[in-house]
């Protein structure tokens, strides 16, 4: 597969994961790229993956963790929740009614883990297995995880409703 | 939590609009991975030319070395059959030669015997009268042929 076919294939997808991940367009535009200079230079042995979806977000999730700790390094002084988890503001498009961006606000809130498994079962359509391919974690850990989360944004929405 | 509320969630998180990437960034990323790639290659493609180049040297070498070897190997064998016992018994049939002629047998006659007896027992035919009797027979029609010629 081409760089060109990767990016036609998985380029919005993987566009759209990182920014809800990191919370930032500019951020998301550049560990795109840093992950798609890593893929390109696996081109050659692109025949042996067998699973693209999985291989490629497994990458670029990689990279995403990369960025955040290297974020968090730079802002160590700075431990406070609100700073450290991402606006999710400026990744949406401005919300039609204030549920919307209660809702917005409520996934950038949710802890790392629990935000990813949501973002990837309900964002990228994946399912619990390769959900649990990508993190690494086992299956029962991808769906609680994803009902963990789904029941803190009830609750944050509930709670700022 | 009931599955409904579960769905209510879900469906209010799939009705929020991401902003789409902004245009450019594909020819910007796919640009950048095409820079790094070629960066990132130790190798140039004339330097890949000398590598293969010296790699089929490499096995032609390996190639043309094993066979020496093996000829060199089997024709030690056959001179010697890896045996010195083999080599003695033919050795035997020359000094018995040369104690029959009652004069020292041509250097080249002999090796030939030596080399005939040791193929001859090596392949279980011990033979040693035929061997004899030809070795015989060719020494005296050599030197009658040589008579002749004079």
């Amino acid at each position: 597969m081409t760089p060109d076919e990767l990016y036609d294939r998985y380029g919005e997808m993987m566009y759209r994961y990182l920014a809800l991940r990191l919370g930032s367009p500019e951020d998301a535009e550049d560990v795109l790229q840093e992950a798609f200079c890593r893929l390109a230079r696996y081109s050659a042995r692109w025949a042996l993956v067998r699973d693209p979806k999985a291989f490629v977000f497994k990458v670029l999730r990689n990279e995403a963790n990369r960025h955040l700790a290297r974020r968090i390094k730079r802002r160590e002084g700075d431990r406070t929740n609100a700073e450290r988890n991402p606006r999710l503001e400026g990744v949406v498009e401005a919300p039609a009614d204030a549920s919307a961006s209660l809702l917005a606000r409520a996934l950038g809130e949710l802890p790392d883990e629990q935000r990813e498994v949501i973002v990837l079962k309900v964002f990228q359509d994946f399912s619990f297995k390769e959900t649990a391919a990508v993190c690494g974690i086992s299956l029962n850990t991808a769906a609680s995880r994803y009902r963990y989360g789904i029941e803190k944004l009830r609750s944050l929405l509930e709670g700022k409703a | 939590m009931t599955p409904e509320e579960e769905r209510d969630i879900e469906r209010r998180l799939r009705s929020l609009a991401l902003r789409p990437a902004r245009p450019g960034l594909r020819e910007k990323v796919l640009e950048a991975a095409a820079k790094y790639k070629k960066e990132a290659a130790w190798t140039t493609p004339r330097l890949r030319w000398c590598l293969a180049g010296c790699m089929a040297v490499l096995v032609v070498v390996f190639v043309i070395d094993a066979g020496l070897g093996r000829k060199q190997q089997s024709r030690l064998q056959a001179l010697m059959d890896g045996s010195p016992r083999m080599h003695d018994r033919a050795a035997d049939e020359s000094r018995v030669l040369a104690e029959v002629l009652g004069e020292p047998v041509d250097r080249k006659l002999v090796a030939r015997n030596e080399r005939i007896a040791s193929e001859e027992m090596r392949a279980g035919q011990v033979r040693r009268e035929k061997v004899l009797r030809e070795l015989l027979k060719e020494v005296f029609d050599g030197s009658e042929g040589a008579e002749n010629n004079h």
